[in-house]
């Protein structure tokens, strides 16, 4: 059963955005004696193009103790060539290299840059901030680990990378100029890959012994093998005296050479290929194949200054070879973040992301819908005035049709309280809208009155009852007045 | 400068914070507010969309009631209706035997509104059952009309004559008569 590997996922994603967000042009610089190669390589999907070559002289008191001077020079140099591209990748020359095998324990990167820092205090007799250090091998956890300690003055690499910074350039790798060369030639190579490697330049020559997928040996040749042939054909043969075994069975190993020079002849090599133990078969870089790949006219121009190209490709296809002073295997910093955190830190805030996206759809929806409601009331406006008017006329004139018969309802329940014998007469009645009512009238006796105050008081139609007057008529009548007041409810 | 672990934690977890809050306060309050502001205004907006459907149906549970009154007599010409009333009350009193003595139209200054109000000073005499007649007449016309004030008194002792005095207000529609700017003049009239 396959798990979701969140690691694996994560560097994938790291390394596809790496990709995607990588430079597309590069200049490659590789230091040699008072000189620089320089290459203007730009990058084409999986190709590297040069578009400028040259070789930087440096001029009569220049170098790198005044890094400033030099880089300021460096600048104009490449700006009259043209020069378009503003990464650099820096060679350093196998001279200002120190290797050391280091056996160490299994461990994790973290232990181990640690250990080999203790190391290189006791083997460089140097303080660790004197050096620049990177390690070459592949790191086991659970097996111990053959490693290559690389080491180089921390003054030089601080004094190359400003010059190249004093140049208007951005350093994005220092590394040894022969190794990558070496490792980009071997890998266009077929198998079996070459055990050592000549990097042959006018006055000197560089040596890479290596084993299986590591750098064991890095050397400088302070020879010039047309000169002096016989000098460097001795030094060479006592540097590989120490890694060849005469037991192993002639032509089993073999010696890349990178002729970079281009005043050399059939003798020099002849004499070298004689003085080679017999297991060691010399075998020359194909100058033809190299031009061809990089699209280069001039095969001789090209393999002389195919050093600062490979920088550049090297970089971009790093192997085990790769070493790598600015951005070195030694400063592991321990993360206190474990990227599963992170990966969910991620999936939290794209999960964010698409809430708020959602909020905004849903917020930009109701905003539709408010103002879809707004025109519709809009036009709803006129039917609504127009109802509001009908119910308010209507509301209005219900007064003067809804109270009916009034008037006549009291004049019945007003009758029903006065009896239908002739004691007692009405002689007017008066009613206000409010129905509040007065009615006057005579009687033959008072007892009559009060019956019809009693009947009227008893009724609930009526509220309010109450004499206002009760009087003789006077001494010739034998009648008496009276008025009283009431209020018509009309509600039972 | 180096970090040590605690301070890069420490860092870290204060970035974080400041983060969530200037999340928080940025963009996730403003889209809640707007949020909620539109979702105010949407609620609004149904209730009064509520409101008109519910004056739609009442609308059309008066509409027969107001059409009944306007073909009753609710009219919207003041004179019109002031001369139709005049006619009515006169036809009453004489169908019932009433003897009118004076209807004096007033037309009250400084009324406002959609309906205004005309009101008719009535003085007339007859027997019981003509007063009793014309008042139930009156209580009963498909006319805008009510009784405001009422005296009923007996001319006689006998109480075979009665007199009868009133008040009535007639409605009109007063919009369609200031619209037409007919001029409306207060009657002098009377009998």
């Amino acid at each position: 059963m396959q798990y979701f590997n969140i690691e694996k996922q994560i560097n994938d994603f790291s390394e596809r955005l790496g990709r995607m967000f990588r430079p597309r042009r590069f200049i490659g610089l590789a230091i040699e004696e008072n000189a620089m190669l320089a290459s203007d390589i730009r990058c084409e999907k999986d190709r590297f193009l040069v578009s400028h070559v040259n070789h930087f002289v440096f001029p009569d008191g220049a170098s790198f103790k005044d890094p400033e001077g030099l880089g300021r020079l460096l600048g104009r140099f490449l700006q009259e060539n043209r020069f378009g591209a503003k990464k650099a990748i820096i060679g350093i020359p196998a001279k200002w290299l120190m290797i050391r095998e280091k056996a160490i324990p299994a461990s994790t990167r973290e232990n181990i840059a640690g250990i080999l820092k203790i190391h290189a205090e006791r083997e460089f007799s140097l303080s660790p901030e004197e050096l620049a250090l990177d390690y070459t091998g592949l790191v086991e956890k659970d097996k111990p680990n053959r490693m290559f300690l690389l080491a180089m003055l921390r003054a030089n690499l601080d004094n190359a990378i400003l010059a190249v910074r004093w140049a208007g350039l951005d350093v994005l790798s220092v590394t040894a100029s022969s190794i990558a060369l070496f490792s980009r030639i071997r890998a266009g190579l077929s198998s079996p890959a070459p055990r050592y490697f000549l990097y042959i330049r006018k006055e000197y020559a560089e040596f890479l012994a290596g084993d299986g997928e590591q750098i064991v040996d890095v050397r400088y040749i302070q020879s010039d093998l047309k000169n002096e042939t016989g000098l460097f054909v001795t030094e060479l043969r006592r540097i590989i005296s120490s890694y060849s075994n005469n037991s192993v069975k002639e032509g089993s190993e073999q010696l890349l050479i990178w002729n970079a020079s281009y005043d050399l002849g059939g003798e020099e090599f002849k004499s070298l290929e004689d003085s080679l133990p017999p297991n060691i078969r010399l075998v020359e870089g194909s100058r033809q194949s190299f031009a061809d790949r990089l699209d280069l006219p001039e095969v001789e121009d090209a393999v002389r200054l195919a050093a600062p190209v490979m920088l550049v490709e090297a970089y971009n296809n790093t192997d085990p070879f790769y070493i790598d002073f600015l951005n070195s295997r030694m400063n592991v910093r321990t993360s206190i973040i474990k990227k599963s955190q992170v990966f969910w830190a991620s999936a939290a805030a794209f999960g964010m992301v698409i809430l708020l996206m959602v909020m905004f759809f849903i917020w930009r929806g109701d905003k539709k819908d408010v103002s879809e409601l707004r025109s519709k009331l809009d036009g709803m406006k006129e039917d609504i005035n127009d109802a509001r008017d009908v119910i308010q006329k209507v509301s209005m004139a219900g007064g003067w049709y809804s109270k009916r018969p009034r008037i006549l309802d009291c004049l019945t329940a007003l009758t029903s309280a006065f009896p239908e014998e002739g004691r007692i007469w009405v002689t007017s009645l008066a009613l206000t809208e409010e129905m509040a009512g007065v009615v006057s009238g005579r009687a033959t006796d008072e007892k009559s009155v009060i019956e019809v105050l009693d009947q009227l008081k008893g009724n609930r139609l009526f509220s309010n009852v109450q004499m206002i007057y009760l009087q003789d008529n006077g001494r010739n009548s034998e009648e008496i007045s009276f008025s009283m007041n009431f209020s018509y409810t009309g509600k039972e | 400068m180096v970090l040590s672990k605690r301070e890069r934690l420490i860092l870290i977890a204060t970035l974080l914070v400041i983060m969530i809050f200037a999340l928080d306060r940025f963009i996730l309050m403003p889209v809640l507010d707007a949020r909620g502001e539109i979702l105010n205004q949407k609620q609004e907006l149904i209730r009064e969309m509520e409101k008109a459907s519910t004056l739609f149906e009442q609308k059309s549970r008066v509409s027969q009631k107001w059409d009944e009154m306007v073909n009753g007599g609710l009219n919207s010409d003041v004179s019109s209706t002031e001369s139709i009333v005049l006619n009515a009350l006169r036809s009453w009193a004489q169908n019932y035997g009433l003897t009118l003595s004076s209807i004096k139209p007033e037309r009250e200054k400084g009324q406002d509104g959609i309906m205004q109000e005309i009101l008719f000073n009535v003085a007339c005499s007859g027997n019981m059952s003509s007063v009793g007649q014309f008042l139930w007449q009156i209580e009963n016309t498909t006319l805008p009309l009510r009784i405001t004030e009422f005296q009923l008194g007996s001319r006689e002792e006998d109480g075979k004559e009665m007199s009868l005095q009133m008040k009535l207000s007639a409605l009109y529609l007063a919009e369609a008569s200031d619209q037409t700017g007919s001029g409306i003049q207060p009657s002098e009239g009377g009998e």
